[in-house]
């Protein structure tokens, strides 16, 4: 899956300079048609938040995230409203890690300084983006490179309310 | 002849013998959890209604299951809650703000008395004759939490002391306090994941608590380790009382993973399991049975299951 495919754009000058080179309006037609083919299904598009060359746009991180995860970016349409925050490798080895972040009843977490992330809501939060970029809720999203998280299974909110639902019943 | 009525007994015996070994819980109701609440605690109320908590204020939901935020400005952030009796809802709070702890009828309006000068107050779990209390040492980096107990009996609440676990407590780590019967559990929230009843010894003078540990000490982390889950990545949410024995209940936090392990009232495992949604039992009433669990599926809901022992071993 390469979400980076998912930006399409038509360039006007690449439009201006297919007339130029035909003298009909056949020609000048098809010219823009071969034109669009061939521009049409861009590289993955640079990230121009982080400019990071290395990243495509839908796996970088915006530059505004502060040290928690905390960012203005833009409400994806139906979404819950937040980037995926940061994730914490390196802390889960850490004795103290656990200690240091409050576990909500439900068993998610958020960090004690009062910014609510947690692991679950990632993934909610990226099968909103997949599904808004056109993913199904079973797409993998295997990385984010870019100060990212590293997630590799979509557990949906529609899934879990799905599981949660099917039945009334729930044998422990 | 004789025999025939003892050869009826000994073939009856083993399947009475083999106790229940799975709780199977039926979904009653649901409940939306306000939105934007973060809950923190809620117990039950004898409608089946809820009374739910957390940094944004109170909330009630009755018979209809619509939820209605009682205190939305606190002066206090609650702790800990109780029904008082009396015709409508009435609750006494034990909330804090800053390093001041306090307790009135409601949040809004304390009587911002200091419970216990020092101590940032964590938890409050009412029981029938006083309240537990979960501090800990103002300022100290090292987890060194303390379980103090306010009778309801004693007089202005300026005048307790400090009764407190003794000799010092057990835990090694922060504990999750929970209500059992007139008894509190003190879960550990990271390995090796012990649980103790702590009950208060009214005999002793000053008050002691005195903290007697439900399973072997390696008991969850060996569970843990047949079903996969890694220690340093799972945290215990509260233990709770049911009609025979424990519930243990462990968060996996980079998944929606739950581990469930059921335990007797001689520490043995009866029964261990998983669920795979962000789901958490908050309130058990062994009475009724009826346990209560907040889940994520999305949106946060409440959920009131009832439960009966089924299946065979």
């Amino acid at each position: 899956m390469d979400m980076g495919r998912t930006k399409v754009a038509w360039p006007s000058t690449l439009v201006l300079g297919g007339s130029m080179q035909y003298r009909n309006l056949t020609g000048a037609i098809v010219g823009m048609i071969v034109t669009s083919l061939l521009f049409a299904a861009p590289a993955a598009a640079q990230c121009e938040i982080c400019d990071d060359s290395n990243v495509t746009q839908t796996s970088c991180v915006p530059a505004d995230w502060d040290e928690m995860g905390n960012t203005d970016c833009e409400e994806p349409e139906g979404g819950v409203g937040f980037c995926p925050p940061q994730s914490p490798p390196d802390c889960w080895g850490d004795p103290h890690f656990a200690t240091n972040l409050d576990v909500r009843p439900d068993g998610t977490i958020r960090w004690r300084d009062g910014d609510i992330r947690s692991e679950s809501m990632v993934r909610s939060a990226e099968l909103v983006w997949a599904e808004a970029l056109g993913f199904s809720a079973e797409a993998r999203i295997l990385e984010r490179d870019c100060k990212g998280l590293i997630v590799d299974r979509v557990y949906g909110a529609a899934v879990m309310r799905a599981l949660a639902k099917e039945s009334n019943l729930l044998v422990i | 002849m004789r025999g025939f009525p003892l050869m009826l007994v000994l073939c009856a015996t083993p399947s009475l013998a083999q106790p229940p070994v799975a709780l199977e819980l039926e979904a009653m109701r649901t409940f939306r959890v306000p939105a934007g609440f973060d809950v923190s605690g809620a117990i039950l109320l004898p409608d089946s209604g809820l009374v739910g908590w957390g940094a944004a204020g109170i909330f009630v939901v009755d018979e209809t299951g619509a939820p209605r935020l009682l205190d939305t400005e606190l002066a206090f952030e609650p702790r800990g809650l109780r029904i008082l009796k009396g015709p409508g809802p009435a609750f006494e709070v034990i909330g804090v703000r800053g390093e001041h702890a306090g307790v009135g009828k409601n949040a809004a309006d304390p009587d911002r008395m200091e419970l216990l000068a020092g101590f940032i107050t964590l938890q409050a779990i009412s029981v029938p004759d006083g309240w537990f209390v979960l501090v800990e040492p103002d300022g100290e980096t090292a987890p060194s939490q303390q379980v103090c107990f306010f009778p309801d009996s004693q007089g202005p609440r300026e005048e307790v002391g400090i009764p407190v676990v003794r000799p010092s407590p057990p835990w090694e780590h922060p504990v999750h306090l929970s209500p059992a019967g007139r008894d509190v559990l003190a879960t550990e929230i990271a390995a090796p994941f012990r649980t103790w009843r702590l009950r208060t010894l009214p005999e002793h003078q000053p008050q002691e608590i005195a903290a007697e540990i439900l399973h072997r000490d390696d008991l969850v982390v060996k569970e843990m380790a047949a079903l996969g889950f890694p220690t340093e990545r799972t945290a215990a949410l509260p233990a709770l009382r049911l009609d025979r024995g424990y519930l243990l209940q462990f968060s996996e936090l980079s998944e929606d993973r739950r581990l469930v392990i059921l335990i007797d009232d001689e520490g043995q495992v009866i029964r261990s399991s998983t669920i795979d949604v962000a789901l958490g039992f908050m309130v058990s009433e062994p009475d009724t049975r009826l346990l209560l669990a907040l889940r994520d599926i999305g949106m946060r809901e409440f959920v009131l299951y009832r439960w009966t022992w089924g299946g065979r071993r």
